[in-house]
């Protein structure tokens, strides 16, 4: 799978050149590499055209305002609010409630949590670390 | 009058929760809200680990679409992996694909009959579905979560017995398919209460990204069996579309595709049948591990079923991203609904097929 490497700032400009072209939105995905000594997230926005496809990645370290493509695609409503509710990126405009209904449940479950190594899951708690929702 | 009246999240015509509040004038709805997440399981985190024991997690996302959901996700590591599926276990999974989007059209068919009133219409439906869940059964050991896939092939052969009894069925099946069908599109109080009402135009279609029959009914002829995966470009596949995009249209879709999965599913058994047994599943080696990421498109009876999967080579996967077609059909409710009367709401939230577990994950 091949994707396309795009700045967060080119975003959604490049969101309307892709709508103009024919190409729909099939879904957004949002991961979280962050390691024990650096936060970082990719996002994948997934695009179709009959047969083709295409891939834009983004990369964010998940902090600062993240643009919404909403403006270009109607349907990027449930999935820029699940990447708000699941990973904690803050977008534009987006308030992040569809799927987690109880007031007390994990924020962001989908975000690493620093401390908690990947492979091997051991938690090595670090001083105001956050608790890892196993 | 302005009233706000809330719709589900329990309701009589929603097998599974979710919630409207409609903003109404008199009995005509003019908005709506809608929200989801009633069957929130987390399960996209619960999936972050052996790619192995994915393949049966994943079946339990949905009761209807189980298989689908293991086809796009084993499609996923497979290409990931580069492994070449054995034939013969590519045509065990298209006639499986098949015969879930038969059992899931005849269930909604059957709820369409019991929202409109028709309660006979939905017996009758249900119960010339059993002989397809008879015949899964039949095929893999289960009626509901098939077991049947898995990375590199597929679990269980189809024997000369099992080739004989899928014949019998799909003929039955067409034949009393053929006689519900004559009530769905043909009834007049069926008509007076479908045709024209819950429209969503192509241009609506396209814009809020549908898919499936949905998408199908308002003119837009976009079907993921066309791209060519498993042996469908063999067995001549034509998209089924309308373009009145109502009610009515949507179903008309379903009932037409019902036979023409008939027909591909007896076209794959006679491919069975005429190229004699052979390898259903390829030798993974233990320590073999993805290592990659893919994006997976497949057409559940519901529509586009998308399947992203991220390997590191660790047994763990990274990430796993599933959309399923309620999740983008849904939305189209708030295009769909305004100028329809209150009484209409159950049978066109019906049409659209709604699978809310599949949606919440």
């Amino acid at each position: 799978m091949r994707t396309e490497e795009t700045k967060k700032e080119n975003l959604v400009a490049q969101a309307y050149e892709m709508k103009k072209e024919g190409w729909r939105l099939v879904c957004i995905t949002g991961t979280d590499l962050s390691t024990d000594s650096e936060q970082k997230m990719e996002v994948l926005y997934h695009f179709a055209r009959e047969n083709e496809v295409r891939h834009l990645r983004v990369e964010t370290d998940g902090t600062e305002n993240y643009p919404s493509i909403l403006s270009a695609y109607a349907n990027a409503l449930f999935l820029e609010n699940e990447l708000k509710e699941m990973l904690g990126i803050p977008v534009d405009g987006i308030k992040g409630e569809l799927l987690l209904r109880l007031e007390d449940e994990v924020k962001a479950p989908l975000k690493r949590l620093r401390g908690v190594s990947y492979e091997t899951r051991e938690i090595k708690v670090e001083k105001n670390a956050e608790v890892a929702p196993q | 009058m302005k009233t706000v009246i809330p719709f589900g999240p329990q309701h009589p015509v929603l097998p599974e929760p979710f919630h409207v509040k409609l903003h109404m004038e008199g009995e005509t709805i003019e908005g709506l809200d809608l929200q989801v997440g009633y069957c929130h399981r987390g399960l996209e985190r619960i999936f972050q680990t052996d790619y192995k024991k994915v393949t049966f997690l994943i079946e339990r996302i949905c009761g209807i679409c189980s298989f689908l959901h293991t086809l796009g996700y084993v499609r996923a590591v497979e290409e990931i992996m580069e492994l070449t599926v054995p034939r013969r276990a590519l045509i065990i999974r298209t006639i499986m694909a098949e015969l879930e989007r038969i059992h899931s059209h005849l269930l909604i068919i059957g709820l369409y009959g019991d929202a409109l009133g028709y309660e006979n219409y939905f017996m009758q439906s249900w119960r010339d579905r059993e002989l397809v869940m008879e015949l899964l059964e039949y095929i893999s050991g289960n009626r509901v979560n098939y077991a049947m896939n898995q990375v590199g092939g597929v679990r269980r052969d189809l024997d000369e017995d099992r080739v004989k009894a899928a014949h019998k069925a799909i003929d039955e099946l067409e034949k009393r398919t053929g006689d519900i069908s004559k009530v769905l599109l043909n009834d007049v109080s069926i008509k007076l209460r479908t045709q024209g009402i819950a429209k969503l135009s192509k241009e609506d279609a396209i814009a809020l990204g549908t898919v499936g029959p949905v998408a199908r009914a308002s003119g837009v002829a976009y079907d993921v069996r066309n791209t060519g995966y498993l042996i469908y470009p063999e067995l001549n596949f034509k998209p089924i579309w309308e373009t009145a995009g109502d009610n009515y249209a949507r179903m008309q879709v379903r009932i037409r595709e019902l036979f023409e999965s008939y027909r591909m599913v007896r076209e794959a058994l006679k491919l069975l049948e005429t190229e004699g047994s052979g390898e259903i599943m390829l030798a993974i080696k233990p320590n073999q591990r993805p290592n990659g990421q893919a994006f997976v498109r497949t057409e559940a009876p519901r529509g586009e079923c998308f399947h992203y999967v991220k390997a590191n080579g660790t047994p763990d996967l990274e990430r796993v991203r599933v959309r399923t077609p309620t999740y983008a059909n849904i939305y189209a409710l708030t295009k769909m609904l305004p100028g329809a009367d209150l009484a209409d709401l159950p049978v066109a939230v019906v049409t659209i097929d709604p699978c809310l577990s599949c949606t919440d994950r």
